[in-house]
């Protein structure tokens, strides 16, 4: 099997290093990655740990995929508590990292604790060596990695925080490979908490698959007639700016804090603008479409700017200058920040400046201040400490909260729900709090054949996708690769060396929904947690198809009662013990 | 007669003339009536209809039956996955 069996559990407050099994049973249940890491959070926090605080653990998964053949299985799951929201924390990130980890013999990472001094874990086969980090921090990502490299080989990969990560900001993230990233619900604080300013890892042991020849059919077969097709490809040859145009023709596109669906400045930030500029490309470990496509522009290079930063950092700030917007990215990709929610950030303090409520001293459209946010953020300087808060907490402090882009603390995304109704399900009810990572109905409604203003048969359509993405990245599997769950089945069978059925993937896709509800459950989340903005109820798009548009509040009540009713919870949106029976939890 | 502006996007942008992509309207088709369905573009740039996923008339989407008229630009997309 696939699996190396073995835990690395360190704990930075004590010292210790410890090599411990890996629960089968969990396996046979969770698979991997965002599953099983979410359960064995769940099993050893216990309920109201503070996020930012020693008892938290920072736990890094691979799955049963991971360091083999298989294509687009090159993705890493950081599994924590999140300082942003206090639920649930699952982010993944591209790259290398975790083929790393399992060719050093490790499925799985758990760091606990709190180092007294800044420190690094080196991690090479059995060597595994907590180290000071006394001449990194206070440096970017950038450098950091760099001398990790310097120090380690250029074979070794890094995961690293930047100084947003050191200074506790809630959307700071974790940086690897210099612009990939985890990026969501300030996981980059719980490191900085931890003290850990870094992960170096190299290793040089065996992957086993049981049946290889089989296994080389599938993947020879699957590259051929299900990777490198038009419903991949995209993600190669355009990238994920060709979302722009599409997000912008269909009315979706945040535009100035979501007070419009459709950006002016669309045409200078998207797809062919960005499509000239492109030097080369990149792919994570075994795959074989290589999304990853650099930019040069000016003194700045990014991998990127990927869709959500054009739609947040770009049009939801007013900003339609492509070279602001890369170095804006670039600096973020530093300083280690999440271009989502610091997106969000921004544009709701401009619409707060400009409505007069709060001066926080930058407009729609002020490049010049713009680009002096990042770093102001990062270390909590002059206008920066407060807008290092979050969306939440500052309309908290300062009101509008109507207009505060966010679920349960987390900013939102790149697709306005008002003209993609499922969206705004998948919103209100991800586990994670606003996220697009759960399940992307947009791409059937607005950019699909689906009507998006309707609730018809969407709660079951949210369901469908948060299930198929709760296994996919449980295996762990890119979103880029959309394979149908007959492919996953016949992938996963081959490297566990038993069958593995579509119904038992299925199955294990609700039970690790279920089980991330009950994580949140247990911090006192409830059904009035399952909500969104009240723009998305109030405040009629004004431009595109869906010009006029909310999502009544009425709609989105019915659909939240029928995908409760759907999923055997109660109508406090808790999963009912008849089925956690049902799902052998 | 009608000239339609085309661009296309993802892995249908092989479809296109490649120097004209990426160049403003992009290219330039010409048709003989004063309007033809947008779904009439895709033949003449031998894309298979069941490869476009979505598609936009002067930044609007529109239905794959929708019409265009002279100096429309339309832009065409494949299915996408992920996010």
């Amino acid at each position: 099997m696939s699996y190396r069996w073995k835990i690395l559990r360190v704990n930075l407050s004590t010292g210790s290093v410890a090599k411990e099994p890996l629960n089968k049973g969990w396996t046979e249940k969770y698979f991997g990655g965002r599953g099983l890491g979410a359960k064995y959070l769940y099993e050893e926090l216990g309920g109201g740990v503070e996020p930012l605080s020693p008892e938290n653990k920072l736990i890094l998964v691979t799955g049963p995929l991971t360091g083999t053949i298989v294509p687009c299985s090159g993705k890493l799951a950081i599994i924590s508590k999140s300082p942003a929201t206090g639920i649930i924390l699952d982010c993944a990130i591209g790259g290398s990292f975790a083929a790393q980890l399992k060719f050093a013999g490790y499925d799985m990472l758990i760091v606990e604790g709190q180092a007294e001094k800044p420190v690094y874990l080196a991690i090479n086969d059995d060597d595994v060596e907590i180290r000071s980090a006394a001449h990194l921090w206070g440096k970017g990502i950038f450098e950091t990695e760099s001398r990790l490299h310097d120090e380690h080989g250029m074979e070794a990969v890094v995961l690293s925080i930047g100084p947003a990560g050191e200074n506790l900001i809630p959307f700071a993230c974790i940086g690897s490979e210099y612009y990939r990233q985890a990026g969501r619900g300030g996981i980059g604080s719980v490191m900085g908490s931890k003290r850990l300013k870094a992960i170096v890892c190299s290793g040089s042991k065996d992957v086993i698959v049981p049946d290889m020849p089989r296994l080389l059919e599938l993947v020879r077969k699957a590259i051929r007639e299900d990777v490198l097709t038009d419903t991949n490809l995209w993600a190669h040859i355009g990238g994920t700016p060709t979302i722009v145009e599409m997000s912008n023709s269909s009315g979706v596109f945040p535009t100035r804090n979501y007070q419009d669906g459709v950006f002016e400045g669309a045409q200078k930030i998207n797809a062919d603008s960005i499509r000239k500029l492109r030097p080369h490309k990149k792919a994570c470990f075994a795959c074989a479409l290589g999304c990853g496509n650099y930019l040069c522009i000016a003194d700045s290079t990014v991998e990127g700017p990927e869709y959500e930063t054009l739609a947040l950092t770009g049009a939801n700030c007013g900003v339609d200058d492509l070279g602001a917007i890369v170095r804006f990215n670039a600096d973020c990709d530093d300083l280690g920040i999440d271009t989502i929610s610091l997106g969000n950030v921004l544009g709701f303090a401009m619409e707060m400046t400009e409505k007069g409520m709060r001066d926080f001293g930058i407009r729609f459209g002020d490049v010049e201040t713009y680009l002096k946010m990042p770093r102001l953020v990062a270390y909590r300087a002059g206008v920066g400490k407060e807008l290092s808060r979050g969306v939440k907490q500052l309309a908290k402090t300062y009101g509008g909260a109507e207009f505060a882009m966010q679920v349960k603390g987390l900013e939102l995304p790149g697709y306005d729900p008002r003209g993609s109704w499922a969206m705004g399900l998948a919103y209100a009810t991800a586990a994670r709090g606003g996220c697009h990572m759960s399940a992307w109905p947009v791409a059937d409604e607005a950019f699909g054949k689906l009507d998006p203003f309707t609730i018809e048969g969407k709660a079951q359509l949210v369901i469908t996708g948060q299930h198929y993405n709760a296994i996919k990245f449980s295996l762990i599997l890119c979103d880029f690769w959309a394979l149908s769950m007959g492919t996953m089945s016949e992938m996963v069978s081959c490297v566990l060396g038993r069958e593995i059925s579509v119904a038992e993937l299925a199955k294990a896709g609700e039970r690790i929904w279920n089980l991330l509800r009950l994580f949140n459950v247990r911090e006192g989340f409830k059904a009035a947690d399952d909500t969104l903005p009240a723009r998305v109820f109030k405040d009629p798009l004004k431009s595109g198809t869906p010009a006029g548009r909310v999502l009544p509040r009425d709609q989105f009540d019915s659909m939240l009662r029928e995908y409760y009713q759907l999923r055997g919870w109660d109508s406090n949106g808790a999963p009912t013990p008849e089925k956690l029976k049902e799902l052998e939890m | 007669m009608a000239v339609v502006w085309v661009r296309t996007y993802g892995s249908l942008s092989s479809y296109s003339v490649e120097e004209d992509v990426g160049k403003g309207d992009g290219a330039p088709l010409v048709f003989q009536g004063r309007r033809v369905k947008v779904g009439e573009v895709f033949p003449r740039l031998h894309i298979p209809e069941e490869a476009v996923s979505f598609v936009a008339i002067n930044g609007a989407k529109a239905a794959k039956d929708a019409w265009v008229t002279d100096g429309d630009k339309v832009a065409i997309f494949p299915l996408v996955a992920g996010g």
